[in-house]
């Protein structure tokens, strides 16, 4: 019996020897240099940290698996290139990271890489790459712009008057010091030919949050925020039997502050809703999420109120395949809480994952991460898996009720602000 | 599916017993267990992983070949859950406790000593489990701020619900009479499959070891 026992004991420890060990895992929240010098490892490193952060894998297509048996071997083919005395371009390091993410979902992505062995022959500071922007120019609807699409919209905006009466027109261009870079308001109260009026909003960008509180004050960006509140106080005060209807532009808006919502959306409730979910990575496996947790539009934190729904006015939000990130986020919200909404233009782009600053990513594992400046990479990804009634459409964007495709009209903006007005007047 | 799995081995405890009735004792049991979860930190510098209780209910089932080896077969249902905590300032009151549920079917040789009624064992042998359900309590983070989040999990292409590994441990027995009697077991669970699937070219696997104290009841035939 002893004999067993010891058997049986030897035969456990050796069983016990059985667990894998884990294979190395970067820290993805890394900021100082790292230690790698080959074009293999540096794709490796990004392999891992995207394998580990990205947010997008529930939905994705791309088989990251594949990506690696595949690329790997190439960019180990540059490696012995360089140590052969070839070179090596950003070039050829755009066309590997270009297949490698090509078919990724995140259309907020942007993968920026620094040539680690600087070539003579380089053409570009960095490698840069991005799916999203690379899938929405396949797209059949997509009409190639030959122009700056924002200065076009102003400009279309500014000669509005003549097609349309208007009883007030306002725009604004100020610095958002919430997004870094500058956004455009216009304001245009357009009368119908019964009498009734339609309050029209353009942004180019979501940063209302930060800029209305500047209202009357002398700082720069006070004259957007009173554009923005003439738009917010004719929506509020005019009289029901004046009020045809509303209309937000979110054509070519580039997207910002998430707490837009309360604005755009909590002005017309009368109650704390739920306007979504997000979701971030719990760990470092692919499927590993956490709940998914609901986010919250407060009408306590706006000073503007009306009850479109009750008083059943339309609220027609206009948005466009360059309706990016907030620009579609807000179309989406507003279709999924305000039952006199209508979404009118073309199918958005698909950058819905909302994002945190890189500096989150102690918080989230996931999001931005990588320095240009200070390291040899940057990965711009989003931070949250996002979904607006029960619907995750990153990669996909939201398809209006009625779809009118500035292609089928050489690339005018007139005809989806037609079919608002005509939808507004027949309502 | 877990009561056709409970009749099934019923019914073949059944069939084995016809003809050896003074071999077999089948009983139940049930008890407290301690479930510690084996991982890396995969690249995470602020969490830390923890033990959490459990208990554990079943049938056991013995075929004593002579005075000191018997084979053993209990069928448990298990809990086996465990917690990850943060530890960075400012997220330091996120924490999650993943409690899951397992039918477990351990196979161990029984070598037993001691008198005629009061009874030492000592237990070893392996065991399969099947991952039931999946459940997890916690505070998480969202856009709006931290949350508390109690929620039922959906297994996924990455979660491994089949598991295998050792199991031993200690058991004392006590025959009220020719026909019944009760024991108290210390059981240890080894896994040796990692309950989530890895990738081709990252792995993160992570066991489980359970550590049961259980009492039990057998009738002897």
């Amino acid at each position: 019996m002893k004999r067993n026992i010891i058997i049986l004991t030897l035969v456990t420890l050796f069983f016990t020897g059985c667990r894998k060990e884990a294979d190395y895992y970067p820290y993805i929240g890394e900021n100082g240099t790292l230690a790698y010098n080959s074009y293999a490892s540096q794709f490796d490193y990004l392999w891992k940290c995207i394998s580990m952060g990205y947010v997008f894998w529930d939905i994705e297509k791309t088989d990251w698996d594949a990506v690696y048996d595949e690329l790997m071997p190439q960019f180990e083919a540059l490696d012995a290139k360089y140590k052969a005395g070839g070179d090596v371009t950003v070039d050829d390091l755009e066309r590997l990271y270009g297949r490698a993410l090509g078919g990724m979902a995140d259309h907020h992505m942007t993968v920026v890489v620094k040539n680690i062995h600087p070539s003579p022959n380089d053409t570009k500071p960095y490698a840069a790459f991005r799916p999203g922007q690379a899938e929405v120019a396949t797209r059949d609807y997509f009409f190639e712009s030959v122009y700056d699409e924002k200065v076009s919209m102003r400009a279309f905006l500014d000669g509005i008057d003549g097609q349309y009466s208007l009883a007030a027109h306002q725009s604004a261009t100020v610095l958002s010091p919430a997004l870094g870079d500058s956004v455009t308001y216009h304001y245009c109260l357009i009368n119908l030919p019964d009498g009734r009026q339609i309050p029209y909003l353009w942004q180019s960008g979501a940063s209302l949050t930060s800029i209305l509180p500047s209202w009357g004050s002398a700082t720069e960006t006070a004259a957007a925020a009173a554009v923005v509140d003439s738009w917010f106080t004719a929506v509020t005060t005019l009289p029901r039997s004046k009020l045809a209807g509303i209309i937000l532009d979110n054509r070519s808006n580039s997207g910002g502050e998430t707490n837009d919502i309360n604005l755009i959306i909590g002005s017309f409730l009368n109650e704390k809703a739920v306007w979504g979910e997000n979701r971030t990575k719990e760990g470092p496996g692919r499927l590993e999420y956490t709940a998914w947790v609901p986010t919250y539009v407060f009408p306590e934190r706006t000073p503007y109120h009306r009850d479109l729904t009750a008083e059943n006015i339309p609220y027609v939000v206009l948005c466009d395949i360059n309706s990016v990130s907030m620009g579609e986020i807000e179309p989406s919200a507003i279709k999924a809480l305000l039952p006199t909404s209508y979404i009118i233009g073309e199918r958005t782009c698909g950058a819905t994952g909302s994002l945190l600053p890189a500096n989150s990513i102690n918080l989230t594992y996931g999001g931005p991460f990588g320095d240009i400046a200070t390291m040899n990479h940057y990965v711009y990804t989003s931070t949250m898996e996002c979904r607006i009634g029960g619907v995750n459409r990153e990669g996909t964007g939201l398809v209006p009720d009625k779809i009118v495709n500035r292609k089928d009209y050489g690339g005018s903006f007139k005809p989806q602000l037609d079919e608002a007005i005509q939808y507004i007047q027949s309502y | 599916m877990n009561k056709r799995i409970i009749f099934l081995f019923a019914l073949l405890l059944g069939l084995a017993t016809e003809g050896v009735h003074a071999q077999w004792a089948v009983g139940i049991k049930g008890g407290v267990n301690n479930t510690s979860v084996e991982r890396s930190n995969a690249g995470r510098i602020d969490e830390t992983y923890s033990s959490l209780r459990g208990f554990d209910l079943g049938i056991q089932a013995h075929y004593s070949f002579n005075d000191w080896l018997a084979l053993r077969v209990d069928l448990d249902y298990m809990t086996r859950s465990h917690r990850m905590d943060r530890n960075l300032t400012l997220v330091n009151s996120l924490f999650m406790e993943y409690s899951n549920s397992y039918l477990m079917l351990p196979v161990l040789a029984d070598f037993s000593f001691g008198g005629s009624k009061l009874r030492g064992h000592l237990l070893c042998g392996g065991f399969a489990g099947y991952w039931l359900t999946a459940h997890r309590k916690g505070v998480t983070f969202g856009i709006t701020g931290f949350l508390d989040v109690d929620e039922d999990l959906e297994f996924n292409d990455d979660t491994q619900r089949l598991t295998a590994g050792l199991a031993a441990g200690v058991s004392l027995s006590y025959d009220i009479n020719s026909w019944l009697g009760v024991n108290l077991d210390a059981l240890y669970y080894y896994d040796l499959v990692s309950y989530r699937k890895g990738y081709e070219h990252l792995n993160d696997p992570r066991y489980l070891s359970t550590l049961t104290f259980d009492l039990g009841v057998y009738y002897k035939f």
